[in-house]
């Protein structure tokens, strides 16, 4: 059977031993590992082009879709005013179809 | 060059000035990992996560404290993490006598040399396998300062910084956690031998 003696120069042993831990070194590719993935981070960071055009094709393709833009937008608005309005084209039926609403309707402006 | 500059380069990504710091701390970055997870290569990867993360929150270095400490701060806590991670894992009855025996397997590799007898094998895997067992059991902040007591060059007064406690509570601490260990293995000393 163990002594008491024996027992405690055992756990003095051991907690020396607990506190002494064995230095250990890095790897050798330590570094080469942590900048790999520091590279990846880096890249993952820097957004993707997604065009890959040069400057002259970029600036030429704005202004062309600015010009498209504004021939659209002109051509719209210059068949709006052509048009006649939809209230122009109810005012002139509903005398013909609401004769009793348009008289209420005059007798309410005057 | 002044820590103010230093810390400038490495806020604006100089690569150059950021190896220089992984080569001043990566072996006591290392060995207070492994202090905790007591293996090496663990210990390496968790390495690597400390300064990746020193890489990517520079930024948010407040100079409150020194580089070296804040970096060992992180250290720290990321060994503790791996620890809490160790420990979940355990829980999981399936999982347990996997990692027990991927433990002893690592454990035979690395310790038995062929010296060892198979009796003297056996029993430093025990006697590693109970101070660690011990060592689990020590409360978090005991733990933590147990392991940096025992690091090479690190002082009271850095410890205290490194955890945020006062120097006199850090005494303490160290003290405490020594007592605690001794009646923790005093208590488990039977299970083991």
């Amino acid at each position: 059977m163990t002594s008491k003696n024996n027992i405690s120069s055992h756990l003095d042993a051991l907690l020396k031993q607990a506190e002494s831990t064995p230095k250990i070194t890095t790897s050798k590719n330590f570094m080469d590992n942590l900048n790999n993935r520091l590279d990846s981070i880096e890249q993952r960071q820097t957004p993707a082009p997604i065009f890959r055009f040069n400057d002259f094709i970029k600036y030429a393709a704005v202004i062309a879709i600015v010009v498209i833009n504004l021939g659209i937008l002109f051509s719209v608005v210059n068949e709006n005013t052509t048009e006649t309005s939809s209230t122009d084209s109810i005012s002139q039926f509903a005398d013909e179809y609401f004769p009793e609403y348009t008289a209420l309707l005059d007798g309410e402006g005057q | 060059m002044t820590e103010p500059l230093f810390i400038q380069q490495l806020r604006e990504g100089n690569r150059e000035a950021f190896n220089k710091l992984v080569e001043e701390h990566k072996d006591g970055v290392l060995n207070i990992c492994n202090g905790f997870v007591k293996n090496a290569e663990e210990a390496e990867d968790i390495t690597q996560e400390v300064f990746v993360e020193v890489y990517k929150t520079i930024s948010n270095f407040r100079e409150d404290s020194s580089l070296f400490t804040w970096i060992y701060r992180i250290a720290v806590s990321r060994s503790l993490d791996a620890i809490k991670k160790k420990k979940s894992i355990k829980r999981a009855a399936f999982f347990e006598k996997r990692v027990q025996a991927e433990v002893a397997e690592y454990e035979i590799d690395n310790t038995a040399s062929d010296t060892l007898s198979p009796d003297s094998e056996l029993e430093q895997i025990q006697q590693r396998q109970f101070i660690d067992h011990s060592l689990s059991k020590l409360t978090e902040s005991q733990r933590t300062a147990f392991v940096l007591s025992h690091q090479d060059g690190l002082s009271y007064k850095e410890i205290a910084e490194i955890m945020g406690k006062s120097l006199t509570s850090i005494e303490s601490l160290i003290h405490r956690s020594k007592q605690t260990l001794r009646k923790i293995m005093e208590d488990n000393y039977h299970e083991y031998f």
